[in-house]
C-alpha cells in the first residue's frame, strides 16, 4: 500500500488546473465543447502542425491535444509527444517510396511542364489575405452545403492517384547525381531511441527536422535564404498527399498496407559544387518531409538539409550549416520546456549568487579604500 | 475515452490507467538503466541517452524523473525535494506524478526513511547512507559549455581531460574580481579525470559529493545525458593554491555565524528572506526536513531534561 | 506491451518487468561497489545467473556475442538482442574458465561508452578464499576490498587489466557464478594476490 507524504503545495497546483479548466469552459451556457472531428477538419493546418511537431500520426489524439491545450501549439505537440514516448517500438516499416503518394497537390518551380502536370490543389499561396467578414456569422446550413456542392461539381475521380517524381526526370538527364544505393541501404537513425552524438548521420538530421517546431525551423532556414548561407534553392517538387504505410506482417513478414499518412514533401535543387573526387558536376539536393500539410516547414527543412550537408562536408561557415546549432535548437518541446522552467523557484542558486556578489563587492570596496588610503598617504 | 470529462485535478489519474508502471515503457527503462551502469563505470562521463519526452516541461526535472522512474520499484520509499523543500510546487508536482504512475510505492519527507531521493538544487544536510540513492536534476550537464559551445569539441576535451580553458576562465575571474565568481554549478573533478557540472547545487553541497556513501546519479533530460558520482569516489572542486574553493558564508558583518530563526541551527545552508511585517532579514534552513528534525530533537531533549 | 507479457503465465521471473527492476537495482549496487557480492537465487528459478543479467539489460537496441555458446537457441528471441561480431558487440557473454583471444570494443576517447560490457561466467565467487584472490581498489570501494574467484583463467584478468589501462577507454565486467554477481568496472584496480594454500587462514 502506498503511503502518501504530504499535500501542501498540491493545492496550488490543483487550483491552477481548475482555473485553466474554467477558462476553457467560461463561455458557459452559450458555449459548445469543441468536438474532435471539428478540430481535425476546420483547424486543418493547426492539426497538421501538431501531428508533425508531436512526431506522431494520430489524428484523433492530435485533435484532443489541441482541445485540451486550448490551441497552444507548443503545449499540444508536447502532450502528443509525451504520449508517444511511452509507446514501445514494436515494428519497423521499410523505407517508403513517396512516388506511391496519393497526391492532393504538387507543384514545381523548376519547370512549367512536369511529367504528370502541375496540380495546384488546396493552397493559400495566391489567396488575397482579406478579412472574410461573411464568415463572422456563418450559417450552419450554408456551411454544410459547400462541401457537397464541391463534390458534385468536381470530377476529382479523373485525377490519377499517383504522379511520377520531378527528380527522376532530372536524374535521367544526368543533372542530378544517381541515387546512392549504399546510403539507402543503411539503417536510418531513430531519434526516439538514440541520442544525437555529433557528428550525426543525415537521417538523424532529417528526422530531427521533421519533428521540429515550424517557427524555429523557418527562422533558421530564413537566415540561410537571406544571406547567412548561399543555397539558392529551386523547388523541384513540393507535394502533399496521402502516403501508404507498409508494414511487415508480424508472422509472415509479407508487406501489408497498414494505412496512410498525410504528408508534405519538398525536394529542392541547389547549385552544383566542385566534385573533389573528379565526378561529373551536378546539382545538389535538399530534402524535407513532415506529417500533415505544412509547406513552410517542408521547404525550410529541405533548405536546411542542403545547408547541413554542406556543413557536414566542408565545415559550417554560418549557423544554418552547423548541425549542432540547427538540430539542438529547433525542437519546440525542448526549447519551450526550458524557457518555461525559468519560472520555477531558484532560491538556492540565487542565494549562492548573492553570496558571490557580496564577497566580490566587499573585496572591491576594500581595494578602493586601500587605494584611496594610499593616495592620501602619498599627499 | 474521448467522451469522458476529466475533472481538473485528476487528469493524470484518469490517464494513468493507460500507462505502464513508472510511465515509461520497459524498453525506455532498459536504455536508462544501461546508461546508468556506464555512467557508474566511467565516473563523471556524460553518457548520452535518447531521453523520452515526459509529460512535464524539459527543465522541470525530466532527466531526474526518468532516472527515478527507471529505478523505482514497489519496495522503494521516495523523497522528492526542490530547493531543499518537499512542499515546493515543483516537488509536489513531481512526487504526485510518480505516486500516480507507480502505484504501491511509499513516499516520505524524511531523508532517513527514503531509499530513493530525487532533488533539484540541494543535497540533503544529513549524510546519506550506503543503501540510499540520490538523483539530481540537471539543467546544464556540461561544465565546459562556458568555454566551448560545440559539444563535439567538448567531448574531445573531456576525453583528454583537457580543462585548461576552464581553468583559464576561473583565473580570469580572479584577476578581475579577486575571487572565483562561480556561485553554484561549481565545476568538480571526479576521480581525477572528468570535470562535471554537479547541477545547480550551491557550493555548500559540493563537498558532499566527495567520498559519498551513497551513489549519486545526475540526469539531464533536455540535454539527454546521464552521469554519476559513484560512492567512495574522489570529487574535487576546481581551485588554485592561492585561491581555494570556498562554500557560501553565512557570517554577519561581525564574523558571527547566522543561525536558523526556526531551529537555531548554525551549520546548515540558510535561505534569506525579508520578514513581511518587520522588514528585517531572516534566515532559515533551506533543508526543511533537517530543520524539522532539529526542532524535534530539541523538544525531545527538553522533555528528557524536564 | 512487452513480449514477455504476451506469452502468458508460464513465464519465468527473470523476464518480468518487476523482477528486472529488482535485479537492476542489485546490478547497479554491485557496479557502484566493486567487491560487493549479491545473491540472486530467489529470482532465478534455475535460470543461470548470466541469463538473468542479460534479461535485465538487453533488448533489440543492443548487440550481443555469445563467445562460448552458453545460450540456447530459445534464449535469443527472448533477449531480442542483435547478434554481432565480438569486436562490435555491446555485450559479450564468456565462459571465464576458457581463455580465448578476443578484442572487445574499448570505446573512443570522445565516447568511452561505446565499449563492451563483458559478462563472465565463473565457477564460484566468494568473499573468503578461492583459487584466485583479488585485492580491489578504486572508485566505489571504501579503502580496499577482497574477493575470491574460482573457475577463471588468470589470463582473463590480465587481459582485462590491459584493456582498462588507458582510462577512459576500457571494458566493464560483470562476474557471475551460479547465483551470485559482482562487477569490475574499468576504474577498479585489480591486484591478484599470492595464492593462499588450502588450510591456511581458515
Ligand atoms: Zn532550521
Amino acid at each position: 500500500m502506498g503511503y502518501v507524504a504530504i499535500k501542501g503545495g498540491g493545492q496550488a497546483i490543483s487550483g491552477a488546473e481548475k482555473l485553466l479548466e474554467f477558462i476553457r469552459t467560461r463561455q458557459g451556457e452559450t458555449g459548445e465543447p469543441l468536438d474532435i472531428e471539428t478540430i481535425e477538419n476546420q483547424l486543418y493546418f493547426l492539426h497538421s502542425r501538431i501531428m508533425s511537431e508531436g512526431g506522431l500520426f494520430h489524428p484523433k489524439l492530435a485533435s484532443l491535444a489541441i482541445k485540451q491545450s486550448m490551441g497552444d501549439t507548443l503545449e499540444a505537440s508536447f502532450a502528443l509527444r509525451a504520449y508517444r514516448s511511452t509507446k514501445p517500438r514494436l515494428i519497423e516499416s521499410p523505407i517508403l517510396d513517396t512516388s506511391n503518394m496519393r497526391v492532393t497537390r504538387r507543384i514545381s518551380a523548376s519547370f512549367k511542364d512536369i511529367p504528370g502536370g502541375q496540380m495546384l490543389g488546396a493552397s493559400t499561396d495566391y489567396a488575397l489575405r482579406l478579412m472574410r467578414t461573411e464568415l463572422l456569422d456563418e450559417s450552419p446550413d450554408a456551411f454544410k452545403s459547400i462541401a457537397g456542392k464541391w463534390l458534385d461539381e468536381n470530377r476529382y475521380d479523373e485525377i490519377p492517384d499517383t504522379f511520377p517524381k520531378v527528380l527522376d526526370a532530372l536524374r535521367d538527364e544526368g543533372l542530378l547525381p544517381p541515387v546512392n544505393e549504399a546510403i539507402s541501404e543503411q539503417k536510418p537513425f531513430d531519434i526516439t531511441r538514440e541520442p544525437l552524438v555529433f557528428p550525426v548521420p543525415r537521417s538523424a538530421a532529417l528526422s530531427t527536422m521533421a519533428r521540429s517546431e515550424t517557427g524555429s525551423i523557418l527562422a533558421l532556414a530564413y537566415s540561410n535564404m537571406r544571406g547567412y548561407g548561399d543555397i539558392h534553392p529551386t523547388v523541384a517538387e513540393l507535394r502533399v498527399g496521402y502516403l501508404p504505410v507498409m508494414l511487415p506482417h508480424p508472422i509472415t513478414g509479407e508487406l501489408i498496407e497498414a494505412g496512410e499518412v498525410l504528408m508534405t514533401e519538398c525536394e529542392v535543387v541547389a547549385m552544383y559544387e566542385d566534385e573533389e573526387n573528379g565526378d561529373k558536376p551536378s546539382f545538389s539536393l535538399g530534402y524535407g518531409a513532415c506529417f500533415g500539410h505544412n509547406e513552410v516547414k517542408a521547404i525550410s527543412m529541405s533548405i536546411l538539409d542542403r545547408a547541413l550537408q554542406s556543413g557536414m562536408k566542408n565545415g559550417p561557415t554560418n549557423p544554418s550549416e552547423d548541425p549542432e546549432f540547427v538540430l539542438l535548437h529547433i525542437d519546440g518541446i525542448d526549447s519551450m520546456g526550458f524557457c518555461t522552467h525559468y519560472k520555477m523557484p531558484h532560491y538556492v542558486t540565487f542565494q549562492s549568487d548573492m553570496d558571490r556578489l557580496r564577497t566580490t563587492q566587499e573585496k572591491h570596496t576594500n581595494k578602493h579604500e586601500e587605494a584611496s588610503q594610499k593616495g592620501a598617504d602619498n599627499v | 475515452m474521448f467522451n469522458q470529462t476529466f475533472s481538473a485535478d485528476t487528469q493524470f489519474r484518469k490517464a494513468s490507467a493507460e500507462y505502464n508502471f513508472g510511465f515509461l515503457d520497459e524498453y525506455a527503462k532498459k536504455e536508462v538503466r544501461r546508461s546508468v551502469l556506464k555512467a557508474i563505470a566511467i565516473p563523471g562521463y556524460q553518457v548520452p541517452y535518447s531521453s523520452r519526452e515526459m509529460p512535464m516541461g524539459r527543465g522541470f526535472g525530466t532527466g531526474g524523473l526518468q532516472l527515478t522512474l527507471s529505478l523505482i520499484g514497489k519496495k522503494d520509499t521516495l523523497k522528492v525535494i526542490d530547493q531543499g523543500s518537499d512542499d515546493s510546487v515543483n516537488a509536489v508536482n513531481l512526487r504526485s506524478f510518480i505516486e500516480m504512475t507507480c502505484p504501491g510505492i511509499d513516499t516520505t519527507t524524511k531523508v532517513s526513511e527514503a531509499t530513493l531521493i530525487q532533488s533539484r538544487h540541494r543535497i540533503p544536510e544529513r549524510e546519506l547512507r550506503e543503501d540510499q540513492i540520490l538523483v539530481l536534476q540537471v539543467p546544464y550537464p556540461d561544465a565546459l559549455v562556458v568555454v566551448e559551445p560545440s559539444e563535439d569539441k567538448r567531448k574531445i576535451m573531456h576525453g583528454e581531460a583537457d580543462y585548461s580553458r576552464l581553468l583559464v576562465k576561473l583565473y580570469e575571474d580572479i584577476v578581475k574580481f579577486n575571487e572565483i565568481t562561480i556561485s553554484h554549478r561549481y565545476p568538480t573533478r571526479i576521480n581525477g579525470h572528468y570535470v562535471i557540472d554537479p547541477s545547480p547545487i550551491p557550493r555548500w553541497d559540493v563537498p558532499k559529493l566527495n567520498n559519498s556513501k551513497s551513489l549519486i546519479l545526475l540526469g539531464a533530460g533536455r540535454e539527454k545525458k546521464i552521469y554519476a558520482v559513484p560512492p567512495y569516489t574522489l570529487a574535487e572542486p576546481l581551485e588554485f593554491d592561492d585561491i581555494p574553493f570556498r562554500v557560501e558564508s553565512f557570517n554577519d558583518s561581525t564574523g558571527k555565524r547566522r543561525t536558523c530563526w526556526r531551529c537555531g541551527c548554525d551549520h546548515s545552508f540558510l535561505d534569506e528572506f525579508i520578514d513581511a511585517q518587520t522588514g528585517d532579514k531572516r534566515y532559515q534552513c533551506s533543508d526543511s526536513d533537517y530543520c524539522d528534525e532539529q526542532i524535534k530533537s530539541q523538544v525531545n531533549n527538553q522533555e528528557l531534561e524536564g | 506491451m512487452l513480449k514477455q507479457d504476451l506469452l502468458g503465465a508460464h513465464i519465468k521471473a527473470i523476464w518480468l518487468a518487476e523482477t528486472q527492476q529488482a535485479l537492476f537495482n542489485s546490478l547497479m549496487q554491485v557496479m557502484s561497489r566493486p567487491g560487493r557480492l549479491d545473491n540472486w537465487e530467489q529470482w532465478l528459478e534455475n535460470s543461470p545467473a548470466y541469463l538473468a543479467v542479460l534479461a535485465t539489460l538487453l533488448d533489440g537496441e543492443v548487440s550481443l556475442n555469445d563467445v562460448h555458446g552458453l545460450l540456447t537457441e530459445s534464449d535469443w528471441p527472448m533477449l531480442q538482442a542483435k547478434k554481432s561480431e565480438v569486436e562490435l558487440a555491446n555485450y559479450l557473454l564468456c565462459d571465464a574458465s576458457k581463455m580465448v583471444h578476443i578484442q572487445p570494443s574499448l570505446g573512443t576517447l570522445s565516447s568511452p561508452d561505446f565499449s563492451a560490457t563483458l559478462i563472465l561466467k565463473v565457477a564460484q565467487l566468494s568473499v573468503k578464499q578461492g583459487s584466485m584472490n583479488l585485492k580491489l581498489t578504486g572508485p566505489g570501494i571504501n579503502g580496499e576490498a577482497q574477493v575470491a574467484v574460482s573457475g577463471m583463467e588468470q589470463a582473463w584478468l590480465e587481459n582485462r587489466n590491459g584493456w582498462c589501462s588507458a582510462f577512459p577507454l576500457g571494458i566493464d565486467c560483470i562476474l557471475v557464478d551460479d547465483t551470485q554477481i559482482m562487477a569490475l568496472p574499468r576504474t577498479t584496480r585489480v591486484e591478484i594476490l599470492e595464492a593462499v594454500h588450502n588450510g591456511e587462514n581458515n
